[in-house]
């Protein structure tokens, strides 16, 4: 307690180094883990975007969605859906829609060919009927469990089984895992007997479209199909090419940018060393007095170490409750930010605790 | 019996190829109750004589006995210990911390002390202290606003604060006026003649006439 006063004591005489550092801490400390992230996303995107290549996807516009407000009306939907279902390769999704009985889990309406596209094992042998799947980390439903879907017509779907670890899908070129999702397999056309009339489901499920290895013919069929039934003008987008560029240079903005954070972080942390040291060296005749006056070494120990913990831990605590949030972690997780606190402070305090122990500190008790 | 006994002590330093041999063979015994100055040129090894009977330099060889115990078998808890109660150090240049308050410099020995004394049982042991050297009225002043006469009375009472058996003053007046000096050495003195053994290392030969013994340093060993 005597030596946690005494480092709060440290941290008042220069308070202004003080915040200096824990600014520049939170800044590293938010930043690279936001970009290491950004750089794994990436990595895993175009991972994935390879892993389909073969599929020689084409979506649309990005942009796709703020011009589609209600426009497929109900002769649109059917247009749309027979040519999901029956006269083109293509898939899209539904994401809006919420269980009553389970409102928190994400759900993923996979239409047309979608279960081609998730690569099942046997993906034939999945019935033609709506199916349900579960995403590797789904606690709430088990394999053989019925899930009630729909509001118009309501049917107990059977939960066939449970999709591998990291299972995903591409909706308008940005993969999305499957993890935490129940995914219903179904046909466009059931859409409509399922919901209510307003054919909502309908305008994302036409943002949502992928074709798969489409011709010259399928493009415009469909491009013109669209136009025609709703008035909107599609621009169409292979994904192998948008994949290169988008999230190839994501991925390379992002590694840039986690080694100059990477980069910065070795030089906080150099900094944070060096301003120890200066510390020491400008307390060395006080640790002395404190020896003299029957203080151990160990007591000069703590007081750096308290004195680190002070300069780390607030930056450290401020950054994990902005990321948590950000990444919308549950509360337990920044009891990960401990061990990382310990380590920090570890690592800091190897150079000042060997200087504390290699020098002789009673030599500065002595001005000449 | 003595309370503090050097057998040959020995200690040398090194910096790089050159070797220091400050202390060279000393043996010498000193009395409950005693005052026993010594005097000798800069860098004749008093200083360090005086640190390795006050457990702040380890000698290379021979024996100390400190109250009858060899200070090569304390353990580094005895050896702090004996740093907060046993000794009471005073030292040429004050060695007080400059942002701390008087009460404050002169608390640190009770910090430490084997006593785990409460905070306020410390602070009416350091005024009480500080009334002896005549500076209650400045127990909340910071050092660096002190006179230098005043900076040494804190230091006096800090060597105090916790009745140690020994006070090891290593050129107290050194860095005064003569007046000053002359005051601060009255002072100790004063407070230490009753049961008190002090040890002085000073180049002032008139002060050291005023204790009871004179021992004589040269080239590191007692003439």
């Amino acid at each position: 307690m005597t030596q946690f006063a005494f480092a709060l004591r440290d941290v008042r005489r220069r308070p202004v180094v003080f915040v200096f550092f824990a600014i520049q801490l939170v800044v590293v400390l938010l930043f690279l883990p936001i970009v290491a992230q950004s750089a794994i996303t990436s990595s895993r995107h175009i991972r994935i975007a390879e892993s389909m290549a073969d599929n020689r996807m084409v979506f649309f516009s990005q942009t796709l969605g703020t011009f589609v407000r209600r426009s497929v009306t109900p002769d649109g939907a059917r247009w749309l859906s027979s040519a999901l279902d029956e006269n083109l390769r293509a898939y899209s999704v539904v994401s809006s829609i919420k269980l009553r009985e389970h409102p928190d889990l994400a759900v993923v309406v996979g239409v047309g060919a979608f279960s081609e596209l998730l690569q099942l094992k046997g993906h034939d042998s999945i019935p033609a009927g709506p199916v349900a799947l579960i995403g590797n980390n789904v606690g709430s439903l088990r394999v053989g469990d019925y899930v009630s879907f729909g509001e118009r017509n309501t049917k107990d779907i059977l939960v066939h089984h449970r999709l591998p670890r990291g299972a995903n899908y591409i909706a308008r070129g940005t993969p999305q895992t499957l993890d935490n999702s129940l995914v219903i397999l179904t046909s466009a056309e059931s859409i409509m007997g399922f919901f209510y009339v307003g054919y909502h489901h309908f305008d994302e499920i036409l943002v949502n479209t992928s074709l798969i290895r489409p011709s010259g013919a399928d493009l415009l069929y469909f491009v013109s199909g669209v136009r025609e039934m709703t008035g909107v003008a599609l621009h169409p987008i292979e994904l192998n090419d948008y994949s290169q560029q988008h999230h190839g240079g994501a991925f390379y903005g992002a590694v840039f940018f986690l080694v100059f954070f990477a980069i910065t972080s070795a030089y906080v942390l150099v900094g944070i060393v060096v301003n120890i040291v200066l510390l020491l060296e400008n307390h060395m005749s006080e640790y002395a007095i404190h020896l003299l006056s029957g203080a151990r070494l160990w007591h000069l120990y703590a007081r750096v170490f308290i004195y680190i913990t002070l300069l780390v831990g607030p930056p450290l605590l401020l950054a994990s409750i902005l990321l948590r949030s950000m990444y919308q972690a549950p509360w337990a997780q920044l009891f990960g930010a401990i061990p990382l606190l310990g380590g920090l402070v570890s690592i800091i305090a190897v150079v000042p605790i060997i200087k504390l122990r290699t020098s002789d500190i009673f030599l500065h008790l002595r001005g000449d | 019996m003595s309370l503090i006994t050097c057998l040959s002590l020995h200690k040398d330093f090194r910096r790089g190829p050159s070797v220091t041999h400050a202390v060279r063979g000393v043996s010498l015994e000193i009395h409950r109750g005693e005052s026993v100055a010594i005097v000798g040129a800069s860098g004749c090894g008093k200083t360090t004589l005086l640190n390795m009977i006050g457990l702040i330099t380890t000698p290379d060889s021979g024996e100390l006995l400190i109250a009858g115990q060899n200070a090569k078998q304390l353990l580094s808890t005895q050896r702090a210990a004996h740093r907060s109660k046993f000794f009471g150090y005073i030292v040429q240049d004050f060695a007080l911390i400059e942002d701390y308050t008087a009460i404050e410099n002169a608390e640190i020995p009770l910090i430490y002390g084997p006593d785990r004394l409460g905070r306020s049982e410390r602070r009416r042991r350091v005024q009480a202290a500080l009334s002896r050297v005549g500076l209650e009225d400045k127990a909340h002043q910071q050092a660096r606003r002190l006179s230098g006469g005043q900076r040494q009375r804190v230091a006096i009472a800090r060597a105090l604060v916790s009745d140690p058996q020994v006070i090891l003053a290593d050129e107290p007046t050194g860095s005064l006026d003569a007046q000053a000096g002359e005051d601060i050495f009255s002072l100790l003195i004063e407070l230490v003649s009753t049961d008190k053994t002090l040890l002085l290392v000073t180049h002032n030969l008139d002060l050291a006439e005023r204790c009871g013994r004179q021992l004589r340093m040269r080239d590191g060993k007692l003439v």
